[in-house]
């Protein structure tokens, strides 16, 4: 095949930026309801606390650490890191949810929240193939926290300068508590780390336990779209997927392997999601209304349950793709937009 | 002067309509949704079938297998006629530049029309991505015939030019769109999905589109049959014989470079079939045009209607890219005629 280096490094890339779950937003969250669907706009809700307003405390931690990364490998820091660099953005949020923001050096051009990011040194373009190593040793880092299988190769050449790496996954909830504790551990803020896990559980059961009274036998079945040509969902085994769970939803696509697979429109349509959620991207439209009219115009559309009663909703995709301290508020609102009533004020 | 083929020639054509038939049959009759030949029956005739099943088959299920089958049709003829002109067994649709300048058209549209992506191609709106990427193949294919021009000074090998020119051309606009790619990671499905080649999501209003291009300039092919064949004797030869053979050429190459834009602006870029489909009917029936190109456009409808049968149902609900089936399915069967009959090509 005439592409097939191309394809190559198009399929890794593709891998990257999904895996990576990186959106180029702006900050905060809004999700768009259209007119039929919601009794309360989303905007004017109580966003969910912000992660970074944790109380950081200096702590008395001794080095050297340990800190186990994602494949169990032991990460030693003979002391406290000052010049930190992140690689991915939700490690970048978790870093300065956890008060660690001070001591970093630098972040990719995705990382986009907090704003504070803005301030710090940008290295190029976060998929590894473009990331430079020459920029990211200018910066003299005594740390780079770095995603687990995409930045390997990476890493591996981190290794070799002897700058100290440390690889944590960032693809599901429980990836997030890992990272928080390893994150914190290594840079220290363990305890910071552990408030941060013990607040993110009691906020997601914060939201299960609002939506708990209306929720019946039948779940909302959901259709979360990712892309449009060629149509892509969220399969069960993503981060997103993880989340349609946690609000109580029930994934139209639940037999799915890949991540982020493309599925077919037949099988979309005989499914015949309640609610369709998709992310709001830079490039895509941005309000709710004009969506729900460009899918009444896809052939065998209009007959869906979820377009024809108006439920199509646009979650911001900072904070419904990038597994980090936001989460939260993504989850906040799919359950949103798959329980509307559960979060009418009067 | 015609030289008299046996009547009977034609009837070796009949198993070739039969198995279109057979092949379209099989891909209204699987998908990722299982339709029962009797509501296919029932929904063809406009019995009552169910709402559903009715939208899945009349706009989504019948729209994709008729266009596979249009686009696999002209592929075909397309390349008949590039190898027979060329004198090339290697030529292909793509190989003048057509395929890349098509995508380079296409994922320029997808640049700037980034916000109706939704919606890119539903009834009713001006196929931007159809039109950018049909003016891309001409584009390009006018370059490299300028450049073929401009450097034929010997006029020793004009032919040569041609394709060398495609070729270089084909890898300058390939880099440009792979450096777009790379410089829009959001976009990176959409135009990914594009250079494999997808059916997906594709509607009636492609077939509208496309499919009068292909008839008119895959017919005005067939009429050219007989300047075909006694071109693919050698230049001199077709002179002596009366043939102006500049013309009839220039001619041979707009009319395929028109049907295989068409069929690249909406479906992609479909790799081998091109290739393959004139060579097995070469095999199967010898290589005259007038025979040639009828059943390259049969068998190449057919082998493409099963290929996007199979990119439909092989992991269902999930999807692969059309023209990953054709390679997988199509190179070990050519290499298997290859070696089985292998001396009576061209």
């Amino acid at each position: 095949m005439k592409h097939q280096f191309e394809l190559k490094l198009i399929l890794f890339l593709l891998t990257l930026t999904w895996s990576a779950g990186c959106g180029t937003q702006e900050a905060g969250s809004v999700a768009s309801q259209t007119e039929q669907g919601a009794q309360a706009p989303a905007s004017e809700l109580p966003a969910a606390s912000e992660a970074t307003e944790v109380d950081v405390v200096a702590e008395a931690q001794s080095f050297p650490v340990t800190v186990k990364d994602y494949q169990g490998r032991d990460v030693t820091l003979a002391k406290q890191p000052r010049r930190i660099i992140s690689l991915l953005p939700s490690h970048t949020e978790t870093l300065f949810a956890l008060g660690a923001g001070e001591q970093m050096v630098g972040c990719t051009s995705l990382c986009n929240y907090p704003p504070e990011t803005e301030e710090l040194k940008q290295i190029a373009l976060a998929n590894p193939g473009s990331i430079s190593l020459e920029a990211l040793v200018e910066l003299q880092p005594d740390l780079i926290v770095t995603g687990g299988d995409y930045h390997r190769q990476l890493a591996a050449q981190l290794e070799t300068l002897k700058i100290p790496v440390l690889a944590l996954e960032s693809q599901s909830v429980a990836d997030i508590e890992k990272a928080m504790l390893g994150i914190g551990q290594a840079t220290g803020h363990s305890r910071q780390g552990q408030k941060l896990i013990a607040r993110l559980k009691e906020e997601i059961a914060g939201v299960q336990k609002q939506i708990k009274p209306f929720q019946k036998e039948e779940r909302p079945k959901v259709f979360y779209r990712v892309w449009d040509q060629p149509l892509m969902t969220a399969g069960p085994h993503s981060f997103i997927g993880e989340l349609i769970t946690l609000a109580g939803g029930e994934n139209v696509f639940a037999d799915v392997e890949p991540a982020y697979p493309q599925v077919s429109e037949e099988t979309l349509i005989l499914r015949n999601p309640d609610v369709i959620v998709l992310p709001r991207m830079k490039a895509g439209p941005s309000d709710a209304r004009e969506v729900l009219e460009k899918l009444r115009q896809r052939p065998g559309w209009s007959d869906m349950t979820a377009v024809k009663e108006g439920r199509v909703y646009l979650i911001e995709d900072d904070v419904i793709s990038r597994p980090g301290p936001r989460v939260v508020q993504g989850l906040q609102k799919l359950a949103q937009a798959l329980y509307p009533e559960a979060f009418s004020y009067p | 002067m015609r030289p008299t083929q046996p009547r009977f020639a034609v009837w070796r054509i009949l198993p070739f309509l039969g198995g279109l038939l057979l092949a379209l049959l099989v891909g209204i009759h699987f998908g990722a949704v299982e339709l029962s030949l009797s509501e296919i029956w029932q929904g063809l005739t406009g019995a009552e079938a169910g709402a559903q099943i009715e939208t899945i088959l009349w706009q989504i299920r019948l729209p994709r297998v008729v266009l596979a089958a249009c686009v696999g049709a002209g592929l075909a003829i397309a390349g008949a006629a590039f190898q027979g002109v060329f004198r090339n067994p290697l030529a292909d649709p793509f190989v003048i530049g057509a395929s890349s300048g098509a995508a380079l058209g296409a994922t320029l549209a997808l640049l700037c029309l980034a916000g109706s992506v939704t919606v890119i191609t539903s009834t009713g709106q001006v196929p931007w991505l159809i039109l950018a990427a049909f003016g891309g193949a001409m584009l390009i294919v006018g370059a490299v015939f300028v450049i073929a021009s401009l450097s034929n000074l010997g006029r020793s090998a004009p032919l040569l030019t041609l394709i060398l020119a495609g070729m270089a051309l084909s890898s300058f606009t390939g880099a440009l769109v792979s450096l777009i790619m790379f410089l829009n990671h959001e976009m990176l499905n959409t135009i990914f999905n594009w250079l494999l080649g997808s059916f997906s999501g594709r509607h009636w209003n492609e077939i509208a589109i496309a499919g009068p291009v292909i008839l008119v300039s895959g017919g005005l092919l067939w009429m050219l049959s007989r300047p075909l064949d006694l071109l693919s004797f050698g230049d001199e030869t077709a002179m002596s014989l009366g043939l102006p053979s500049g013309k009839v050429r220039l001619l041979i190459l707009a009319a395929a470079t028109l049907c295989t834009a068409a069929c690249v602006s909406v479906s992609g870029v479909i790799g081998f079939l091109g290739l393959m489909a004139p060579h097995m009917t070469r095999i199967l029936l010898g290589p005259r045009h007038g025979l040639l190109i009828p059943g390259s456009a049969l068998l190449g409808a057919t082998l493409l209607v099963i290929a996007d049968t199979l990119a439909r149902t092989v992991i269902a609900p999930t999807e692969i890219p059309v023209g990953v089936v054709t390679a997988l399915m199509g190179c070990p069967f050519f290499l298997f005629l290859l070696i089985s009959r292998g001396r009576q090509t061209m």
